[in-house]
C-alpha cells in the first residue's frame, strides 16, 4: 500500500511538479508560443516551404525503412538470446547496448569513418557504385544504428519470462517455424513489440546527432527535419525553426499516447497470462 | 509403436546428462522415466520427442531411424509439465491447433476439425467450455485440454512430462485414474516422466529408474520393488529404515562396525507388547496419523548410538499398541527385510521365521 504522505512527502512531491513545469512544461508552451508569433497564416506557410516539404519526405523515407529494419533484427536477436543458451550470448547482449551508450554524434562519425573516403568499406561501395554519406542511405543506416537496441531491448526480458513452452507445443503438433511464429510467438509479445516499434520510430525520426554529422546538412536534399530545424535556426529563421519544432512535438505527443495505450494492453496481457 | 533407445549421450559442458541411455519401450504400454531432478529422465523424453538432440546414439520407431527427424514428422503427442496451452487462443482453438496447421490433402476441412475437436471436448468432458480463454480454466481443466490437444493429430506416442506434477493431490488422483482409462482404451504407446513413485508404481506397466543420466534398473512395478538391484533402487522406490549390520540364524543383528546393510521398508516391521526370539526392545517417540494407517517413530534401545526407526502400521493396530505398551516401549522385529552385502553388491531377502501375533 502507498503510504500516505508525510511533511517530506509533500516537499517531494512539489519539487517534482517544480521540475516538471521549470524543465519541461515551461520550454514546450514556449515552442508552441513561438511557432505562433507571426500568425497562423504564417504558421501554415511555413511548413509548406520546399525545405521543409523535402524534410519531411526524408525524414518518413528514412522511417518507412529504418524501422521495419530494426524491428527484425530487434525479433531476431531478442529470440537468440532470449530462447537459447550458446557461447557469447552474454557479449551479444552487451554489444546490442552499444549504441545506448556511445553518444550520436560518435555513431555518425563511426560511420563517416566506414564508409567515407579513406572508409574501409569505400572500395566496395565505388564498386558498387553507391553513395552512402551525404545521401539518403547514409542517413537511414546512422537513425537504424542509433535506434538499433530499442526493439530487442523491449522484448528479450519479455521473452525470457513467457518460455518456449508453447512454441515446443506448437512444434509437436507439426507446425513449421512460421506458423509458430505468427500464431503462437507474435500474439504473446505484440504489446511489447509496437511498444518497441512506437520507441524506435520516435528515435528515428528525432535523431539529429549522427544524422547531421553524415548527411552533411544539405537544405532540401539531405535535411531531416531535426537537421531542417537546425539549419533554420542557424539561419536567424526562429520562428520557422519553431513551427518545424511544434510538428515534432506533436508526434512526440502522439507517441506518448500510444505508450499509455499499450501500457494498459499488456499489463492486462501480462495479468491474463499471470493469472494462468 | 514400439521405440528403441540406443546408446543416447548427452552432456551440456562438462555435465553429462545423459551417459548411454539404452531401452526399449513396448508398445501399447505405458512406461515410465522414474528418477530424481537432475537425473535426466526429462531430457531423454525430450531426446525421444525430437525436442533435444542427443550427442551422439539412435532413436528408433519401430526400427526406422528417427534421431534426425524434426520433431514435426515424428507422429508424437506431447504434453508439457505446464500444460503450454496457447494463452491467445480458446479451449477449441488449442484442440484444433494440430489439425489447423496441417497442410495439402493432409489438412481435414473445416467441418473435420469442429467435428474432431467436438468429440475430443466430450471425450475430456469439456463439452460447454469450448469458446473459453484457457487462463480461465482450472489446472485440471487446462491439463485435460492439453491432453486433448495432443491427441487431437492422433499420435502413434503419447509423451507426458510431470503431466500430474501441478495438480492438487485429489485432482491428481482423479486424472491418474482417468488417463490410465484413456491411455487402455486407445492403446497408445505411452512414455510418462515423473518423480513421484507412488504415480509410477500405480499406473506404470514398465518402469526406468535413471539416476545420474543412467538406467538403475528397469521392470514391471512388481519387479523393480520387489527385487531392487542397487540400495538407490530401493531407497528411491519409497520409504526404507537403513541400518548396518549383519544376519544371525535368520535374524536381523544391527551393528555398527558392519560394512553391510539391513534395508527394510516401515510396512514390514513388526511390533509386539510381548518379546520373542531375536526381538528388539524399542521407545515410542512420535505417531503421525495418516488417516487409515499411522506412521510411528521409534528409538531402539541397548544401541551404541541412539537410532530410529519409522515403522507403517495399521491403525487398529496401533491403538491396541499404545494403550498396552509399559512406559511406551515395544518389541519390535523385521517380518521381511533385505541385507545388501557391500562385497558382492547383491541383495539377498530374508523372512521372519517365528509366527507373528501382535499385541497378545
Amino acid at each position: 500500500m502507498k503510504k500516505r504522505s508525510s511533511a517530506v512527502g509533500y516537499l517531494l512531491i512539489l519539487l517534482a511538479f517544480l521540475f516538471v513545469a521549470v524543465f519541461i512544461l515551461l520550454p514546450v508552451a514556449t515552442v508552441v508560443k513561438e511557432s505562433l508569433a507571426d500568425g497562423f497564416g504564417n504558421y501554415l506557410s511555413y511548413l509548406k516551404a520546399p525545405g521543409a516539404k523535402s524534410a519531411l519526405i526524408l525524414t518518413v523515407i528514412t522511417a518507412v525503412i529504418a524501422v521495419p529494419l530494426n524491428t527484425i533484427f530487434g525479433i531476431m536477436l531478442a529470440w537468440a538470446i532470449a530462447k537459447y543458451r550458446f557461447r557469447g550470448r552474454r557479449l551479444l547482449s552487451m554489444a546490442i547496448e552499444i549504441p545506448y551508450a556511445v553518444s550520436p554524434v560518435v555513431a555518425g562519425l563511426m560511420i563517416v569513418m566506414v564508409f567515407g573516403s579513406t572508409g574501409l568499406l569505400r572500395p566496395l561501395l565505388d564498386a558498387l557504385g553507391l553513395k552512402v554519406l551525404f545521401a539518403a542511405p547514409g542517413i537511414i543506416f546512422a537513425s537504424a544504428f542509433v535506434t538499433f537496441p530499442y526493439v530487442a531491448k523491449e522484448l528479450i526480458p519479455l521473452m525470457s519470462e513467457i518460455g518456449n513452452s508453447e512454441e515446443e507445443a506448437a512444434v509437436t503438433l507439426g507446425a513449421g517455424f512460421f506458423r509458430t511464429f505468427f500464431s503462437v510467438t507474435l500474439p504473446n509479445i505484440k504489446w511489447g513489440l509496437f511498444y518497441g516499434i512506437i520507441l524506435t520510430n520516435a528515435r528515428v525520426i528525432g535523431e539529429f546527432g549522427a544524422v547531421s554529422i553524415v548527411s552533411g546538412k544539405m537544405l532540401g536534399k539531405t535535411a531531416t527535419l531535426p537537421v531542417y530545424i537546425e539549419l533554420l535556426y542557424s539561419n536567424y529563421e526562429y520562428v520557422a525553426a519553431f513551427t518545424i519544432a511544434s510538428v515534432l512535438m506533436l508526434l512526440a505527443l502522439v507517441t506518448l499516447v500510444q505508450k499509455f495505450y499499450i501500457e494498459l494492453k499488456e499489463r492486462k496481457h501480462l495479468k491474463s497470462r499471470g493469472a494462468s | 509403436m514400439t521405440i528403441a533407445v540406443e546408446d543416447i549421450r548427452k552432456s551440456y559442458g562438462s555435465t553429462v546428462v545423459l551417459g548411454g541411455i539404452n531401452a526399449e519401450i513396448e508398445e501399447g504400454k505405458i512406461t515410465t522415466l522414474l528418477g530424481p531432478s537432475g537425473s535426466g529422465k526429462t531430457t531423454l523424453l525430450r531426446v525421444i520427442a525430437g525436442l533435444e538432440t542427443a550427442d551422439s546414439g539412435k532413436i528408433l520407431f519401430d526400427g526406422n531411424d528417427m534421431t534426425k527427424v524434426p520433431v514435426q514428422k515424428r507422429g508424437i503427442g506431447f504434453m508439457f509439465q505446464n500444460y503450454a496451452l496457447f494463452q491467445n487462443m480458446t479451449v477449441s482453438e488449442n484442440i484444433a491447433f494440430g489439425l489447423t496447421v496441417k497442410k495439402g490433402a493432409d489438412r481435414p476441412s473445416d467441418e473435420q476439425i469442429s467435428k474432431k475437436v467436438k468429440e475430443l471436448l466430450a471425450m475430456i468432458k469439456l463439452e460447454s467450455l469450448g469458446g473459453r480463454r484457457v487462463d480461465q480454466l482450472s489446472g485440471g481443466q487446462k491439463q485435460r485440454v492439453a491432453l486433448a490437444r495432443a491427441l487431437a493429430v492422433e499420435p502413434r506416442i503419447l509423451l507426458l512430462d510431470e503431466p500430474f506434477g501441478a495438480l492438487d493431490a485429489k485432482v491428481r488422483e482423479e486424472l491418474r485414474t482417468y488417463l490410465l482409462h484413456l491411455q487402455r482404451k486407445l492403446g497408445i504407446t505411452t512414455i510418462m516422466v515423473t518423480h513421484d513413485q507412488e504415480e509410477a508404481l500405480e499406473i506404470s506397466d514398465r518402469i526406468i529408474i535413471l539416476n545420474h543420466g543412467r538406467i538403475e534398473q528397469a521392470g514391471s512395478p512388481d519387479e523393480v520393488y520387489d527385487t531392487p538391484e542397487n540400495p538407490f533402487v530401493f531407497s528411491f522406490l519409497g520409504h526404507v529404515n537403513i541400518f548396518r549390520g549383519r544376519v544371525d540364524d535368520g535374524f536381523a543383528v544391527l551393528d555398527e562396525k558392519s560394512h553391510d546393510q539391513i534395508f527394510i521398508r516401515p510396512h514390514e516391521i513388526r511390533l509386539s507388547l510381548r518379546r520373542h526370539q531375536g526381538d528388539v526392545p524399542a521407545l515410542i517417540r512420535s505417531s503421525r496419523n495418516l488417516g487409515f494407517h499411522t506412521v510411528v517413530s521409534l528409538e531402539l534401545e541397548n544401541q551404541e548410538s541412539s537410532s530410529y526407526v519409522t515403522a507403517d502400521l495399521d491403525r487398529t493396530v496401533w491403538l491396541q499398541l499404545r494403550e498396552g505398551a509399559v512406559n511406551g516401549t515395544v518389541y519390535l522385529n523385521f517380518a521381511h527385510f533385505k541385507f545388501y552385502s557391500e562385497q558382492t553388491k547383491k541383495f539377498s531377502d530374508y523372512e521372519l521365521k517365528t509366527k507373528w501375533s501382535y499385541s497378545i
